[in-house]
């Protein structure tokens, strides 16, 4: 039974999405938007910050929720710098633009702290949204749009420029700095104090300048930003930042925490991006826009086509396959996700384990602790998977660490408890006894408490792994891949064999681990509590 | 030559003025002095709760006396490593309270094994056990204890409490639970036993017939007092109070305020 339980999330995701569509028609009456063919299509509305990253991600968003959430979305891009975008969103004229970490903790939380890692600045900013503002940081796309010092490839070469503390040893270089970067703190002001620099040869120029001037020689050092298509193509090197000086500025959708009570469909359709693009992805997607001249939703669409984000030609034919085929197509990357998806959730039940064992053996003869404890764990349990995966992202970003420490917490209890049930059910008289022939306390824990305790505990090892294996498949809606990745893929697809693709390799995993599992289980109970009485 | 003689005379376990309470509880036991000489039985009888196992306990230190001292082969326990006291005193309870996961030879290996033994010294010390407790080795040694008979279980029970050659026994109701035929040929095969061993023993039961049989002096206990000390035949000539002559069978008019006195009649018409 407990085996099922993967299918059953695959299920009740299905269900919520059904929800979501009623829900989200009646959301859609109410904020009168107009209704164009369908009443029963609740329409969202994506903003944009006036810059080709944000729009083009916004785009992408917007295409994403057409495509999986069953939505109408409206498209009010370029609105201005970010506290126009910010308090469009607050008062509910858009539900959803791309924001950046660090421009959230300087320009909203006005916050000039020094820069921290990645994921404290993640968490610190969408601890605030959620309580100022009822707003949701989502899942970080995967790259970060920081300022970076880039050096002509020349010069680098000549004086091999690695990091930014390279420039120490050179001092006579050519700077040539944009404006605005000479201006801010978290550009040259700070830097020049983080790392004691002092060029003596500035000038200042504008941004677009900068790649014409290194290209004609006439500087070797200069800023730019990460994610600058420009970047692609100039004899240019990026200076590792090595006092980790420039913030980060983390991408990601930012949402209206309404929107994911309204459309959590939308939600999962946008998290399909977590953790997908990178610097370098960014760098040519901007381009394809600022240097190609492309269009930004022709762009957005052969991106995400391109990906499997959103159905083209190939979506289709796959489709006509019928679920054995497309399972038989798939074999080899089933093989790959299973593996990662054992992976995932072994890692977390060892961890659980490794804590939870000892834990219990501490407290089992402590009634309070114990109570105390057990039901610590269990207020862990009640937290929807869900939403103890988005806790994790604050804390780890996207990808395999926040799932399996979720999957870590979730495993805890079962082992936890057994572990205080298995020790608490051995007979007292035979504790005594064992106290009673010289046995420490260590021993008697080794040689009496833990093998008459095994069975019990490797039960609930037993569940807190089949619990693990499903819940492992909504750990792809954070980018840690399993099992989980068709699954969420094909629902935004609404493609079922997709999702059964994985669902059901899930499913059959559980049953084999649960069945495995209770072979060993078997072997440790000792086997003196097996045999049967027979009198001689 | 005298000083062994001597020494053969005193006592092998005295509890000085001994007093318990567990917890903020009423007291259990009340000023218990008692000496067991050394290489003689001494066992304690009285009705159910009355204190006998609290009594025996203190002597291995499951128990830790609230006030007054107990000492074995003249040393204060309370000074002593705990667990080493305990490897040196064999210890016997009801049901055997043999540890179900491990067969019988594992079990009687126990003590031996906390305290080092080789393999080969551990193997022949249980064969050595096994006969004389008259458990045939190659047929018992590898069952777990729920494939035994409680007359089985028992011996293996005494075996362990044995393995390491203590100088003293404490037992507790080591009988208890057996039928009447077994129960009485285990009481035989005990007293053989103590005769060739030569340990100190003390015995908990609350079946006075038994307590006359096995042991050189018995001692009485209620509600946590000493009623009576003395050997089976000063006691049946002697009874001290009502109570004794309650214990012995006679006929006499129940002290209402006794413990238990339905166990104690089931004891007496037994
Ligand atoms: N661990 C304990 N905590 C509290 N009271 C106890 C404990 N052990 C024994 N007692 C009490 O001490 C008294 C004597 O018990 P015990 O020595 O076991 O008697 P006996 O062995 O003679 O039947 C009883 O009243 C019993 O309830
Ligand atoms: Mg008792």
């Amino acid at each position: 039974m407990a085996a099922l339980l993967a299918l059953l999330v695959a299920a009740l995701l299905v269900g919520a999405d059904g929800r979501a569509d009623k829900r989200g028609g009646g959301g859609d009456g109410a904020g009168g938007g107009g209704g164009g063919r369908g009443k029963q299509k609740p329409t969202i509305t994506i903003g944009s910050k006036k810059f080709t990253e944000s729009t083009l991600l916004g785009e992408m968003l917007a295409q994403l929720a057409e495509a999986h959430a069953g939505v109408r979305v409206v498209r009010r891009y370029n609105l201005g710098g970010t506290q126009l975008a910010y308090t469009a969103l607050k008062t509910g004229e858009i539900d959803c633009y791309v924001e950046y970490t660090g421009t959230a903790l300087r320009a909203i939380l006005k916050d000039k702290g020094s820069a921290q890692s990645a994921s404290a600045v993640f968490a610190r900013v969408s601890r605030a949204a959620r309580e100022q503002d009822k707003l949701l940081w989502l899942a970080p796309f995967g790259f970060s749009n920081t300022y970076v010092l880039i050096a002509h490839v020349a010069a680098a070469k000549k004086h091999a420029l690695r990091k930014i503390s390279d420039l120490l040893r050179v001092p006579d270089l050519r700077w040539g700095m944009s404006y605005e970067f000479l201006r801010r703190d978290d550009g040259m002001v700070g830097l020049r104090r983080a790392y004691k620099l002092a060029p003596k040869n500035l000038v200042g120029m504008e941004h677009d300048l900068v790649y014409q001037a290194l290209k004609n020689g006439k500087v070797d050092v200069s800023d730019s930003y990460s994610t600058d298509a420009k970047l692609l193509h100039a004899d240019a090197v990026i200076l590792r930042d090595d006092r980790r000086f420039f913030p980060p500025y983390e991408a990601a959708p930012l949402v209206r925490a309404e929107l994911a009570a309204r459309a959590p469909a939308v939600i999962a359709a946008f998290s399909m991006l977590a953790g997908r693009i990178d610097n370098v992805t960014m760098r040519v997607l901007n381009g394809e826009v600022e240097l190609s001249r492309k269009r930004f939703a022709s762009a957005a669409r052969v991106f995400l086509q391109s990906r499997g984000l959103i159905g083209g030609k190939r979506v289709v034919k796959r489709r006509a396959l019928g679920f054995f085929a497309l399972l038989w197509q798939r074999r080899g990357k089933t093989l790959r996700l299973t593996a990662e998806h054992l992976m995932l959730s072994g890692v977390a039940v060892l961890a659980a384990c490794l804590l939870g064992i000892p834990i219990g053996v501490m407290i089992s003869r402590r009634p309070r602790a114990s109570a105390l404890t057990l039901a610590a764990a269990g207020v862990l349990q009640t937290i929807p998977s869900i939403a103890l995966l988005a806790f994790m992202l604050p804390l780890f970003g996207v990808g395999a660490k926040p799932a399996i420490f979720a999957l870590f917490l979730y495993g805890l209890l079962p082992i936890l408890r057994n572990t205080v049930t298995g020790l608490r059910g051995v007979d007292p008289r035979l504790l005594e006894v064992g106290t009673g022939l010289g046995m420490r306390p260590m021993q008697r824990l080794w040689r009496v408490e833990l093998p008459l305790a095994a069975p019990t505990i490797l039960a609930g090892v037993r569940t807190s792994m089949v619990i693990n294996i499903g819940t492992a498949t909504l750990a792809a809606f954070i980018g840690a891949g399993g099992l989980g990745e068709p699954i969420v893929t094909g629902l935004s697809l609404t493609d079922t064999d997709l999702v059964l693709a994985g669902a059901v390799p899930a499913a059959l995993l559980a049953v084999i681990v649960d069945a495995l599992l209770a072979g060993v289980e078997r072997l440790a109970t000792p086997r003196g509590l097996r045999v049967r009485r027979e009198h001689d | 030559m005298p000083k062994r003689a001597n020494k053969r005379k005193d006592a092998m376990i005295k509890l000085e003025r001994v007093e318990k309470r567990y917890g903020q509880g009423p007291y259990v036991l009340a000023g218990i002095d008692l000496e067991v000489a050394r290489g003689s039985t001494m066992a304690l009888v009285g009705p159910s709760g009355c204190g006998k196992t609290t009594t025996l306990k203190l002597i291995n230190r499951l128990v830790r006396p609230t006030g007054g001292r107990v000492l074995v082969d003249g040393h204060d326990i309370a000074q002593r490593d705990v667990a080493e006291l305990r490897r040196g005193i064999g210890y016997v309870v009801q049901e055997a309270g043999l540890f179900p996961h491990m067969t019988a030879a594992e079990n009687v290996d126990v003590v031996p094994r906390l305290l080092g033994f080789p393999a080969e010294r551990r193997e022949r010390r249980r064969r050595e056990l096994f006969e004389l407790l008259g458990l045939e080795h190659g047929r018992f040694a590898d069952r777990y204890p729920l494939e035994l008979s409680g007359g089985q279980r028992q011996r293996v029970g005494l075996a362990r409490a044995l393995a390491a050659n203590p100088e003293v026994l404490l037992m507790d109701e080591p009988f208890g639970a057996l039928d009447p035929v077994i129960r009485r040929r285990l009481q035989r095969e005990f007293i053989d036993l103590k005769s060739k061993l030569g340990k100190t023993v003390v015995i908990v039961t609350h079946d006075m017939e038994e307590a006359f049989l096995l042991a050189d002096q018995v001692a009485i206990l209620r509600r946590g007092a000493l009623e009576q000390l003395g050997s089976p035949a000063e006691i049946k000539r002697a009874p001290a109070s009502d109570f004794v002559r309650q214990m012995l069978g006679h006929e006499v008019t129940v002290d209402a305020g006794d413990d238990d006195p339905a166990e104690e009649t089931v004891q007496v018409s037994r």
